[in-house]
């Protein structure tokens, strides 16, 4: 998988290039609109992450012209403004998401894979070790064992599933499992993931719930 | 405020005519007095005048007696002669047998001695004095008077009349005065109600009356200071504004670098996650002080108006709360009516949740929260109450103040939590206030949809 980061600030753009690379993709990088939109129009990438605010040439006229260059390339888009103009603006231009500045970096790679895995089949199985989550009845059941789980615990698990082995953040959980987001409610999210320990993990030695501290939690059968 | 003032001026121009009128209308009734009491003197000498004739032709009882009967009770004469040694010679028969009081009181030859005394058939001694001139004609002693109902009357009814046009005036003069200041003032609440409708430090200057008199100048003076004032206020915030700004992407990639490392092959190690923790207070709390400034600076994106329902949001709220209630044993109930409002339903959930965040966060464990929607007077009203300790009077204005945060609880918040709530409700064209009637009480308003 190949993905191109256009972004002026070293700063960020050296840890998004970091991190996906350590996620296993292949980065190649622009600090300018123009070197940006150069490279998104020769290359195929599999995904673009756009900073809006570029030098020579804004983000969303790269956007812009890659479309109407008959790019399909899925774009997620950064903006250090959270206004929400920019929001629409963005996805109005072709943006295929929209992560404002700050965002925790577990994020932007789950946004990434998300943007990947689009289009791809959706199981209706889930399975993380011991753990199958059926997404059709909505049951779900550990070695065997059924397991009793209000709406919201099961909307959470099955959240968790989908994204078993990656991290996801509490403002990720929070935006899919309660579509909400916004301030104050990680409380909220810590609580549920307590009843869910207690459900899934306490009666079994093999934990699959991992808290990633100041990032956030991860479902995984891997130690 | 501005009643008393009214009130005030009023009572002084009153108190002030009062006294002054009162000073005159003393000054003239005696002047008033003093000139009929000449007149009445003048009257007696023409008597003593014609006494000395008729006495010198020896028939002065004869004479008496008929000017007696000429006479109006009203400014009767009194006269009784008696020779050198003390002898009567005549007398006017209204003075009873007693005589005149004072008889033989005058030494021979010495000058005229103007007195008065009570006449006896008199009921009332106000209206039955009697001036009186003891003298010497030639060798008669003659005591000549005249009574002063007249006078009295006359005075009287002056009196009367300068006292009843005092009170009328002075009451006109006042109430004049009253009004004459509630005129002038009116411009005073005009402004009062301008600078309390500013409120924030939103556009708008004070109303001039453009006459250019003291209030006016006073309301140019401060419209000058108000908009000082405010482009002080614009650069602190600009200044906070650009700092939160500037510390978003240094915060970004700490953030993004600590987290690569955390991630990490070993995961991450105990410092690099409380690092990671930190950034996130940090992180959230730029974002909070540039959400407050962008609300408060009224460029706040433009609110997205839709038609909610108060209640469901709260409802909808609370039940997604209850668990955080419930772990710390504290009760968390929403209940009340339907309250259509048009808003922002992110932004009004976001002012719901930091006001029943911070009630939870204040509230001892086995306590109560209740949040109750309702209409009142016109607007949509969200109640939060908590049986936490309360606020003390000093503080129910300053916990919506920046980072002002003295409420002692579990978990400190980062003091933006209410300000940002408040902004919220402003946004809105509400507002928050607290009280304190044991717990605090936080309420909410909202105008209803199609109210604004």
């Amino acid at each position: 998988m190949r993905v191109l980061v256009v972004e002026d600030e070293l700063r960020v753009r050296s840890f998004v290039e970091r991190g996906l690379r350590e996620a296993g993709f292949a980065v190649d990088s622009a600090v300018d609109g123009e070197d940006g939109l150069r490279l998104g129009l020769v290359n195929p990438y599999d995904a673009i992450v756009l900073d809006l605010m570029l030098p020579r040439r804004d983000g969303l006229s790269v956007l812009r012209e890659l479309r109407s260059g008959g790019r399909a390339t899925p774009v997620l888009v950064l903006s250090a403004r959270d206004e929400i103009d920019d929001k629409v603006r963005g996805l109005d231009a072709g943006a295929d998401d929209y992560l404002p500045k700050p965002f925790a970096f577990a994020e932007l790679l789950a946004r990434v894979r998300a943007l990947l895995r689009r289009g791809t089949a959706r199981p209706s199985l889930l399975e993380v070790g011991d753990l199958r989550v059926d997404l059709l009845s909505r049951k779900a059941e550990r070695a065997g064992t059924r397991l009793d789980l209000t709406q919201k615990e099961f909307a959470l698990l099955e959240y968790l599933a989908r994204h078993a082995g990656e991290v996801v953040t509490r403002t990720m959980i929070s935006e899919h499992v309660w579509d909400m987001n916004f301030d104050s409610f990680s409380n909220v999210i810590d609580v549920y993931i307590r009843y869910l320990r207690r459900k899934i993990d306490e009666p079994f030695e093999k934990k699959l719930i991992h808290t990633r501290r100041g990032v956030g939690y991860m479902l995984s059968a891997a130690t | 405020m501005n009643r008393s003032i009214r009130l005030r001026i009023a009572l002084a121009v009153f108190a002030v005519v009062v006294s002054l009128v009162a000073l005159q209308i003393v000054y003239v009734l005696e002047r008033f007095k003093y000139t009929l009491t000449e007149e009445v003197d003048d009257r007696l000498f023409e008597g003593l005048a014609d006494l000395r004739v008729v006495l010198a032709a020896g028939n002065a009882q004869d004479w008496i007696d008929q000017t007696m009967a000429a006479q109006k009770t009203e400014n009767e004469m009194f006269v009784e002669v008696r020779d050198a040694d003390g002898k009567l010679v005549a007398r006017s028969a209204n003075i009873p047998a007693t005589g005149f009081p004072n008889a033989l009181e005058i030494a021979h030859g010495a000058p005229p001695r103007f007195w008065e005394f009570r006449d006896p058939r008199g009921k009332r001694t106000s209206s039955r004095r009697v001036r009186a001139l003891e003298t010497w004609v030639g060798d008669y002693r003659v005591n000549i008077g005249m009574s002063l109902k007249e006078v009295q009357r006359w005075y009287w009814g002056l009196r009367k009349n300068l006292v009843s046009s005092l009170v009328a005036l002075s009451v006109a003069v006042a109430l004049s005065a009253y009004v004459v200041a509630a005129r002038s003032l009116r411009p005073v609440s005009r402004i009062a109600a301008q600078a309390r409708a500013l409120g924030g430090l939103s556009d708008g200057v004070l109303p001039r009356t453009g006459s250019g008199d003291e209030i006016d100048r006073l309301a140019a003076v401060l419209n000058d200071l108000l908009q000082r004032i405010r482009e002080e206020v614009m650069r602190v915030r600009r200044l906070t504004a650009d700092a939160a700004h500037a510390l978003r992407t240094p915060l970004t990639a700490i953030r993004g670098h600590l987290e690569l490392d955390a991630a990490g092959e070993n995961g991450a190690s105990e410092p690099v996650e409380i690092a990671i923790e930190q950034v996130d207070d940090l992180i959230r709390f730029v974002n909070r002080l540039l959400f407050l400034e962008k609300l408060e600076s009224g460029l706040a994106e433009p609110v997205a108006r839709e038609k909610l329902d108060l209640l469901a949001l709260a409802r909808a709220l609370v039940d997604h709360l209850r668990v955080i209630a419930e772990e710390r044993s504290i009760s968390l109930d929403c209940l009340g009516e339907s309250a259509w409002i048009e808003g922002d339903a992110g932004q009004l959930r976001q002012a719901i949740l930091n006001l029943v965040d911070n009630a939870l966060r204040h509230t001892p464990s086995g306590g109560k929260v209740a949040v109750e929607v309702g209409v009142r007077g016109g607007a949509a009203e969200l109640v939060v109450t908590d049986t936490g300790r309360g606020l003390p009077p000093d503080q129910l204005e300053r916990v919506f103040e920046r980072f002002y945060s003295t409420r002692a609880g579990s978990g400190a918040g980062t003091g933006l939590g209410l300000p940002i709530a408040r902004a919220i409700a402003r946004t809105h064209g509400g507002d928050v206030t607290a009280t304190s009637p044991g717990g605090a009480r936080f309420v909410l308003r909202v105008p209803l949809a199609g109210a604004a």
